[in-house]
């Protein structure tokens, strides 16, 4: 062949394969499903009875889990490096402090009872009055509440960057955006799901195991469903995916001193209508972290169910109905990491 | 390009071009990016989100109800797809960038509406669970309670009773079926239930009833409102709308992308073709660049060659042998050779400018010079010989090429270029060899050849003018006694004048010839008759009975002169000869001084050539002939070696004569070889009486070649040898060469044959013949003879010198015998032993003489005296310009001797000078870095200049006409040369080499 053709038959090539790959279109690769989507196949036959069984634990990244357990227990993320989020989410409180309030850096004290961290992800919003829409909102809440840890990410980020182990594994994890304040609150976040307590007997009993309770605790489960206690606390989490006022046939707050925090969902919204509006509490675990209600004004259990039959039933439940209904609430503690929590 | 300006022209035309292509590759990304805008997985994110929301928002709608008819009790899945709602209402307000801002305005506003329509639907939904929750409590609750109420509340008056339970209906059928009468039902039966009397527990449950018939009444329609508020938002319209302009948006997108694409891909095509025709382009250029190189590198190299050829031309100009001369196109002389200043003597910038006619010498005619011009213009060329004149003004002869040089494009004559070599040695020599070959070196008369011609145009010429030939044969009476009694030379000098009185008593047409020794043969043309032919010859013999003027003393010659007339003879032109011949014998017989005509008529009848053979054969049989031998010696050694047998034939009336006389009639007859068989016996008797005399000698016999051809040759040989075995060894055989180059293989074979019996060969004659190599190498004679016309002329001939020493050299390459034959004078032998030829016959030595005497003869030979001097000297080849030079010096003082003799102007030039001569140039030059060291050499060069003196004093006398004063000086010459000739032999004596023990 003549040598001379070669340059022309390579500048043919080259452009042609230029042509090749500005018009060789896209369309071939398969649209990634949108999450929305995937969740809606996902879902699976949904039960229409008022209680659910918890779902299983979530397989996420392990090492982003490792991550953000590490996070959730390191002090670095208050302002004295004194307080962790497992400070006031103490995992032998049942994830909560078994306070009437939390009490932040220098011993100050929060303004409203701390909820359990097992389920949270469960939950359609994070705080009594729900102005975080994901626990990742809610991880940075605390962050920066003077009254709790009173940091922010500028003093905790330096902190945590003189941590070589931190550094590799946001190097590793989050390549693109390093450690910053969304990458913090991510890893906890992920972490947080997967705190979720299996295996409590009423699963059991709910997953067809008759014996896993006992006659006074499938009366107990009975009344709950006839007295409409499960009008509010149904679900998998038994409540937690809506709000509801506090003192629907009573007034709760009457004769009382309320403060902001009694105002709940007002705060959010400051529609009159959503006075003394808070998220309805999930039960389960109910057991372990008390106290009760937002402003810890029931101790036990007991006191909580008869406030609950009076000011949101519009009914004085009966000594046997209490017993019964307290009894089947105990029911909803489940187990952490194997073991029942306590 | 050291141009500043245009360096910054180029800097400026690469940025401009740099900034070009940038901007062409910024344009090509932008359109790409255009063109790829409308990201497919954009597009498909966007459309699923918008599905997922229908999808999403019609299942909110079906849970709201699901739970409004209790179909289902629990908020899990409504919650979950309020969330996923709220979120997708976020996620489509990223529209696609790829729209259109008109288009991405509206789609973005309708998500925007869409967004507030589905956060208000949350918002909805929240309260929608709220009143749902409270409602199903007071439903589950109400009626439990009621019946409750009424079983168990026994102290409860009838009408009280009445009015809770009609209450307790109304809000149950309003529960069932909300309506506007039953709510008025429902609180009319609400005032009816006011009773007093109750107790304090019955008014506190009945509140409570009351509370929870409220909730219903109040959250029922709370409920309906919701829903219907909720379904009024129509979400789903909402969604399909922005679904519509979100498409249209889309399509736009793509159109646009497309004709981004369209435009991208002709810009690809364009800058394909760009590409292309810039590949074609570079190629075109490389292409004519090759071309051009190739052209370049081939003129590069033309021009090498042609410098090349420049230098090698003008070193051929410059060594040129020729004398080159260049002139332009009017003959005016621009350059000339070395070549040229040595010939014509005029130096390089004497001529330059000049015209070449002052080369000319005048001895052509103006024609001469006309008809070359003419030659040289129309065929551009010339060459002839022409006499032209140099410096000094010699006149010699050159061979000149002419040539016209002309333009090779117009045409136009430019130049001449003349060569031109000195031809006058060349001439000289031609001359020399004409001479040679058709003349008597002594006499310069024409010779035997020449003569042969000139008969045979005579008889011609007398056919045509149908007159008379005399042919007359003349041998001088009493010339053997001038010979014998004055020498050679003397003799030498009789015949030279001789010849040229017959020179000059002949007429302009006619011709005399020297046949050898005293005969002469001369041609005379247009005779009238048998009288003017007897006139003229009688004149011819009173010229040479005139007294001799060459010899010292006053001495006279006669002539025999035997004449035949042609026609009347009319014979070939060898009978005629032999006819004259006989005739002059007839002559001689009648008492010498006269002449003989022949009688034709008497010869045709009586000596017929049968008559002749037959009288040859009566010869032997009457045994008239007899062998005579000639002695072979050995200078050297002063030794007889051998004898020839020669045959003679005792004619009863003419004497002993030679064979010529008769051999030559029987060559091709059969008696030769009777003849060869009768001389081989008598010789071989003859040994046998030496014999026994005590005289052992070898003698040789002459073989003719039909003899030696001749089958039974051999045998008969052996039959001969058996007869007379004591001397057969001492026979051997002479051929003469020839004869054996007639058949060369039989000869060669025969010649072995006869080795085999012991007798050994003979070539005789040798250098006669074609004497190749080849053929000597053939022919395994022991022996060669050199002929003997070839020894007599060593001491005045130097060719015949050279020959002579080219044949001993060539018996000594084949290590053959050599002996020479016609050793006439000592002087012969002693120039043969120099050469290193030492074995001899010839009359120096003896002549041929009968058997009886050669007993006696080698009794008393003793060898000459000079010979005996160089017994044991030897002589290398490279001496031998000694013995050339020997001879060249006698030759030379014998010409000057013989022009001064006939009052001819001295023949050579520079007489005066000893350095020109032969002599003078081998003294002065070749010999004098060889002998210088030795004193014979210093001694040769005042004899030798004496020589020179004595010439130039005879030239002077011979200038100023005083002939005899010239003639006077002679002997002085003689002395002095051979004073000369003496220290040169000394010195050949001196250079030769001494061996003795040798032989």
């Amino acid at each position: 062949m003549n040598t001379r053709v070669i340059p022309i038959l390579l500048a043919l090539l080259a452009a042609v394969a230029v042509m090749v790959t500005l018009l060789w279109p896209g369309y071939q690769s398969a649209p990634p499903a949108s999450p929305a989507f995937a969740r809606t196949l996902a879902d699976p036959a949904h039960g229409r009875e008022a209680l659910q069984p918890l779902p299983p634990v979530p397989v996420l990244s392990p090492e982003k889990v490792a991550l953000g357990e590490r996070l959730f227990f390191d002090k670095r993320l208050s302002k004295d490096n004194s307080i962790a989020c497992a400070s006031c989410h103490d995992f032998t409180r049942g994830g909560s402090d078994r306070l009437p309030v939390s009490i932040g850096v220098d011993g100050k004290h929060g303004p409203i009872n701390a909820p359990t961290v097992f389920n949270a992800a469960l939950n359609f919003v994070q705080f009594w009055d729900g102005r975080a829409a994901s626990l990742e909102e809610q991880a940075a809440g605390p962050v920066h509440n003077p009254l709790e840890m009173a940091s922010n990410w500028a003093e905790v980020l330096p902190k945590l960057r003189s941590d070589a182990g931190y550094r590799d594994a946001f190097q590793r994890l989050y390549p693109q955006q390093g450690m910053r304040g969304e990458t913090i609150v991510d890893a906890i976040a992920t972490y947080e799901r997967t705190l979720i307590t299996t295996n409590s007997r009423f699963d059991r009993f709910l997953q067809g195991e008759a014996t896993a309770l006992s006659a006074l605790e499938q009366n107990g489960y009975q009344r709950f469903l006839d007295y409409g206690c499960a009008s509010c606390h149904q679900g998998a989490l038994l409540g937690g995916n809506m709000y509801q006022r506090f003192g629907v046939m009573g007034d709760y707050f009457a004769g009382r001193s309320p403060n902001g925090a009694d105002l709940g969902r007002f705060n959010v919204t400051g529609r009159t209508e959503d006075r003394h509006v808070f998220k309805v509490p999930g039960l389960r675990n109910v057991a372990v972290t008390g106290p009760y209600f937002h402003d810890a004004s029931a101790s036990s259990l007991e006191e909580a169910v008869i406030i609950m039959g009076r000011y949101q039933l519009g009914r004085d439940l009966s000594g046997a109905d209490v017993a019964s209904i307290s009894a089947f609430l105990r029911t909803l503690t489940g187990e952490w990491q194997g073991r029942l929590l306590e | 390009m050291n141009d500043p300006t245009s360096q910054n022209i180029s800097y400026r035309w690469l940025f401009a071009i740099g900034a070009g292509v940038v901007l062409f590759f910024v344009a090509l990304a932008a359109l790409y990016q255009r063109a790829e805008m409308v990201s497919p997985e954009q597009h498909f994110a966007y459309t699923q989100s918008l599905r997922d929301l229908r999808e999403i928002d019609t299942r909110i709608e079906s849970e709201l109800l699901a739970n409004r008819l209790e179909l289902s009790r629990n908020y899990d899945a409504l919650t979950r797809h309020t969330l996923d709602a709220t979120g997708l209402g976020t996620q489509i307000l990223a529209t696609p960038t790829f729209l259109a801002d008109s288009d991405r305005e509206t789609v973005q506003s309708a998500a925007r509406a869409l967004q507030v329509s589905l956060a208000d639907k949350g918002d909805l939904v929240d309260r929608f669970k709220r009143h749902d929750a409270v409602l199903r409590n007071s439903l589950a609750y109400f009626p439990v309670e009621a019946a409750d109420f009424l079983d168990h509340e026994n102290g409860f008056s009838g009408a009280g009773r009445l009015a809770v339970d009609r209450y307790v209906r109304a809000v149950l059928a309003f529960a069932r079926a909300p309506s506007d009468a039953g709510h008025d039902t429902v609180t009319r039966a609400q005032a009816t239930l006011d009773k007093p009397g109750l107790t304090s527990v019955q008014r506190l449950r009945l509140n409570n009833l009351r509370q929870h018939g409220d909730v219903i009444v109040a959250h029922l329609s709370d409920l309906d409102q919701l829903i219907e508020d909720i379904f009024t938002l129509n979400t789903s319209q909402q969604i399909e709308a922005l679904n519509r302009q979100y498409a249209t948006g889309h399509v736009r997108a793509l159109a646009t992308a497309d004709r981004y694409r369209r435009l991208l891909y002709a810009l690809v095509i364009l800058l394909t073709i760009y590409l292309a025709w810039t590949f074609a382009r570079l190629d075109r250029t490389r292409r004519s660049l090759e071309a051009a190189h190739r052209e370049v590198s081939s003129r590069y190299t033309a021009q090498l060659a042609a410098e090349k050829q420049l230098k090698l031309h003008a070193t051929a100009f410059r060594s040129a042998h020729d004398g080159i001369t260049l002139t332009d196109a009017a003959g005016n002389i621009l350059d000339v050779n070395p070549a040229f200043s040595r010939i014509t003597g005029y130096e390089r910038s004497e001529v330059i400018g000049r015209n070449p006619r002052v080369l000319k010498s005048g001895r052509h005619d103006h024609e001469f010079y006309a008809a070359m011009w003419k030659n040289i213009n129309e065929s551009g060329s010339w060459r002839g010989e022409i006499w032209n004149r140099n410096k000094y003004g010699e006149i010699y002869p050159e061979l000149l090429s002419i040539s016209a040089v002309r333009d090779e494009s117009t045409g136009q004559l430019t130049n001449y270029v003349a060569v031109f070599a000195d031809i006058g040695r060349l001439k000289a020599q031609e001359k020399q060899l004409t001479q040679m070959a058709y003349f008597d070196a002594l006499t310069e008369l024409p010779n035997r050849t020449l003569l042969a011609d000139r008969l045979v145009q005579g008889i011609a010429q007398s056919r045509r003018s149908e007159t008379l030939m005399a042919i007359c044969y003349l041998d001088l009476d009493g010339f053997k006694p001038i010979n014998d009694t004055w020498g050679h030379d003397f003799g030498d000098k009789v015949l030279i004048e001789i010849a040229s009185r017959l020179k000059e008593a002949l007429r302009g047409g006619d011709t005399v010839a020297r046949l050898g020794g005293d005969e002469f043969v001369l041609l005379l043309l247009g005779l009238g008759s048998e009288d003017e032919c007897i006139a003229a010859v009688e004149r011819l013999l009173l010229e040479i009975a005139k007294p001799l003027g060459c010899l010292p003393e006053p001495s006279a010659v006669s002539a025999s002169i035997g004449v035949t007339l042609f026609p009347l003879d009319d014979d070939d032109p060898d009978t005629l000869m032999r006819h004259a011949d006989q005739a002059m014998y007839q002559a001689k017989q009648s008492g010498k001084n006269g002449y003989h005509l022949f009688d034709a008529e008497q010869d045709r009848s009586v000596r017929t050539r049968f008559d002749r053979v037959a009288r040859i054969r009566q010869a032997l049989e009457n045994h008239e002939l007899l062998l005579y031998y000639q002695p072979k010696v050995n200078m050297r050694e002063g030794r007889v070696i051998g004898a020839e047998a020669l045959i003679r034939w005792n004619h009863p009336e003419r004497g002993i004569l030679p064979p010529i006389e008769f051999l030559p009639l029987i060559e091709d007859d059969d008696l030769i070889k009777l003849i060869g068989d009768w001389v081989i016996e008598t010789a071989l008797i003859q040994l046998e009486v030496w014999r026994a005399m005590g005289l052992e000698l070898q003698v040789s016999v002459n073989v003719a070649g039909r003899q030696l051809q001749a089958p039974e040759f051999v045998e008969k040989l052996k039959v001969a040898l058996f007869l007379h075995p004591t001397v057969a060894h001492q026979l051997e055989l002479e051929v003469l060469e020839t004869a054996a180059l007639e058949d060369v293989v039989k000869t060669s074979r025969v010649i072995d044959e006869c080795r085999a019996l012991g007798v050994h060969f003979s070539l005789d004659d040798f250098g006669t013949g074609y004497s190749s190599l080849t053929y000597l190498k053939r022919l395994p004679a022991e022996t060669i003879k050199i002929d003997q016309s070839f020894v007599r002329e060593i001491l005045s001939d130097h060719n015949n010198l050279v020959i002579v020493q080219g044949v001993i050299g060539l018996a000594n390459a084949f290590q053959r015998h050599i002996i020479a034959e016609g050793v006439e004078t000592a002087e012969h032998g002693r120039l043969l032993m120099q050469l290193n030829c030492d074995e001899a016959q010839g009359y120096g030595i003896a002549k041929p003489m009968p058997s009886e005497q050669l007993a006696n003869w080698v009794k008393h030979w003793q060898p000459d005296p000079s010979w005996q001097g160089a017994r044991d000297l030897y002589w290398e080849d490279f001496d031998y310009p000694i013995m050339i030079a020997e001879v060249e010096h006698r030759n030379w003082v014998a010409q000057l001797v013989y022009a001064i003799n006939e009052g001819l102007p001295p023949p050579q030039r520079h007489l005066a000078d000893p350095q020109h001569c032969r002599f003078g140039l081998w003294y002065y030059g070749r010999s004098r870095s060889r002998h210088t060291a030795q004193p014979a050499y210093a001694a040769i060069e005042r004899p030798h200049r004496r020589v020179h003196e004595v010439a130039q004093r005879m030239d002077e006398h011979w200038r100023d006409g005083h002939l005899d004063a010239a003639r006077a000086l002679i002997p002085e010459l003689l002395t002095a040369r051979d004073q000369t000739l003496d220290a040169l032999r000394a010195l050949q004596l001196a250079v030769a080499v001494r061996r003795t023990d040798d032989r």
